[in-house]
């Protein structure tokens, strides 16, 4: 394979590991957040700082980087899941502008604007990634069938009523919040190790809203259906790098491209391309094994 | 003494000058069923309001199970045993039959989220148990041959049995139904008294307490009777002497003019 290639297969993971992240959220407990980028930010900061200057191994950066992260979603999620909904995302945004200005106060350590570089270089950095991916899909997809995905799934549809029995519903969503901080912190991780270079527009309001974008396309209570989706959007625009309008790649008007998805998958599919069904190994085998014709969306 | 289950003395609540429960004093024992009756505004929802603990009233003290809960959330009375139904139900749309009646047995299984998310054996084990437990909940009350479809799809008489399936999961000692007959029809309304007899031969010892409209299914089911009418109790006791309770024809029919 190409280095090319290779870095097309990490960027979808990088990717992949974030849409799993806000999955976890929004689709099963219903918080929408256009902040997330943030705990990649803070995640690869404090890794590759820590690492620089502390003189530690990345190993055990990285995880003081996602304890970080870790700690300052407990903290942030204390006083904002108290609030409603609406009330929550505007203060997520604001939360990312926090942390994009914080990092360029701390210039003598963050390099600021300029961009922090010093990151070391791992081998076979594709395949770790994939480990990693796989891996957090798999515990994703668990947590969705679990108790705690169906405790999720009956909060965000009716509060009062998940109360009434006997589930703690802002405990549950501080729980869930932290998990999918965590979840979007390894993906700041990899996205480092991945450019070898982290600047605090990376993870601004627009990475954020990315993540979300692929999410309600690919199918706001779909894993599989918005993982696919964040794969194929994300390497879309490098696809589209050849084809050139009015002089112009098509690659520059990413933004435009997603706007458009957005609103034709909104307007014609409300749920997203997969809704509500999930692609499974169980139903492929249907697909592939009896030529009855059975959908291959498995509903597990 | 010691089989009442739930208890309130002289609760109160009023919303500005509003008072909608004013000095509601009840009791009920085990395997009884009681209900409260009364027209619209009457503060029959409100009291069930106060007894989950969506509300906390002004003053007055709410017992259960032999302890005052006045100081205790929604969520904590709901885990001691005390399970209830809404007036327009209340389903988890986006959850199948089976997991809507999963969800009530949920906060009681015993893994955690890192053992959820990895498979281990405990999971397994509480997933198959809760499992077993909901399937037999819907047995009982012939509700298995919906189990996986979505509740939205059921016809509005099998939506209520199956929120009261899920509130009777958990097997609580007190179910509060909230007007479990409004929107059905008469057919419905007499499927539903031999439903709720059902339950109480199949759940040894439960107490439910219910509100209603229906003057069919309450004269059917209890045993003890509260009218509301303005917040106030204006009557108490069997169905028989409820029906000819000159005050209660009142409040139901409006009064003759005196001549």
């Amino acid at each position: 394979m190409s280095s090319y290639q290779i870095s097309l297969i990490q960027l979808a993971c990088i990717s992949a590991i974030s849409v799993a992240g806000v999955f976890v959220m929004t689709s099963l407990a219903g918080m929408f957040s256009l902040g997330q980028a943030a705990y990649m930010s803070i995640c690869a900061y404090v890794t590759f700082c820590t690492a620089k200057f502390l003189d530690i191994p990345v190993l055990v950066s990285a995880i003081l980087g996602i304890a970080c992260s870790a700690a300052v979603a407990y903290i942030i999620s204390l006083p904002t899941l108290k609030l409603r909904n609406d009330y929550f995302a505007l203060l997520s945004v604001g939360f990312s502008n926090m942390v994009a200005s914080i990092v360029i106060l701390l210039e003598k350590w963050t390099n600021a604007a300029i961009g922090f570089s010093r990151i070391p270089k791992v081998e076979g950095l594709v395949w770790i990634m994939l480990g990693v991916t796989a891996l957090i899909i798999f515990m994703v997809r668990n947590l969705k069938y679990s108790r705690f995905g169906r405790m999720c799934i009956a909060l965000k549809n009716d509060p009062i009523a998940a109360r009434s029995f006997g589930i703690d519903v802002y405990r549950l969503k501080v729980k869930i919040y932290v998990l999918s901080s965590v979840i979007t912190a390894v993906a700041g991780i990899m996205y480092g190790l991945r450019t070898r270079v982290i600047m605090p527009d990376a993870f601004g309001w627009s990475a954020s809203a990315e993540m979300q974008i692929f999410l309600f396309f690919g199918g706001t209570n779909s894993l599989s259906g918005s993982v696919i989706s964040a794969v194929v959007l994300k390497l879309l625009p490098e696809f589209l790098r050849g084809i050139t309008v009015f002089g112009q790649s098509l690659q520059n008007a990413r933004t435009i491209l997603y706007c458009i998805l957005i609103i034709i998958v909104l307007n014609f599919r409300t749920q997203g391309i997969l809704g509500e069904h999930e692609i499974s190994f169980k139903g492929i085998k249907r697909l592939f094994g009896s030529r009855k014709g059975a959908s291959g969306k498995g509903n597990k | 003494m010691s089989d009442i289950v739930l208890k309130t003395d002289k609760i109160r609540l009023a919303f500005g000058g509003v008072v909608a429960v004013n000095d509601f004093t009840m009791e009920i024992a085990k395997g009884e069923i009681r209900g409260i009756i009364g027209p619209n505004g009457a503060g029959k929802t409100t009291i069930f309001n106060v007894l989950s603990r969506i509300y906390t009233q002004d003053s007055g003290t709410v017992e259960f199970l032999g302890e005052d809960i006045s100081a205790k959330d929604q969520i904590s009375v709901a885990r001691m045993g005390m399970s209830r139904t809404f007036q327009n139900t209340r389903l988890f749309s986006g959850l199948s039959v089976l997991d809507n009646v999963k969800v009530a047995l949920d906060f009681s299984a015993k893994y955690g989220l890192f053992e959820a998310m990895l498979l281990l054996p405990r999971r397994k084990k509480a997933e198959k148990e809760t499992a077993a437990k909901a399937l037999e909940c819907l047995k009982i009350l012939h509700l298995d041959q919906y189990a996986q479809q979505r509740p939205s799809n059921l016809p509005y008489g099998i939506q209520r049995r199956v929120e009261i399936a899920r509130a009777l999961a958990n097997n609580p000692k007190v179910l509060l139904l909230d007007e479990p007959a409004a929107g059905l029809n008469p057919e419905e309304v007499f499927e539903l008294i031999d439903f709720i007899k059902e339950i109480k031969k199949h759940f040894e010892g439960i107490a439910i307490l219910v509100i209603e409209h229906r003057m069919d299914l309450i004269m059917n089911l209890c045993d003890y009777i509260y009218v509301q009418n303005f917040g106030m109790t204006i009557a108490s006791g069997t169905p028989e002497s409820v029906q000819n309770d000159p005050v209660v024809l009142s409040a139901y029919l409006g009064e003759e003019e005196q001549q």
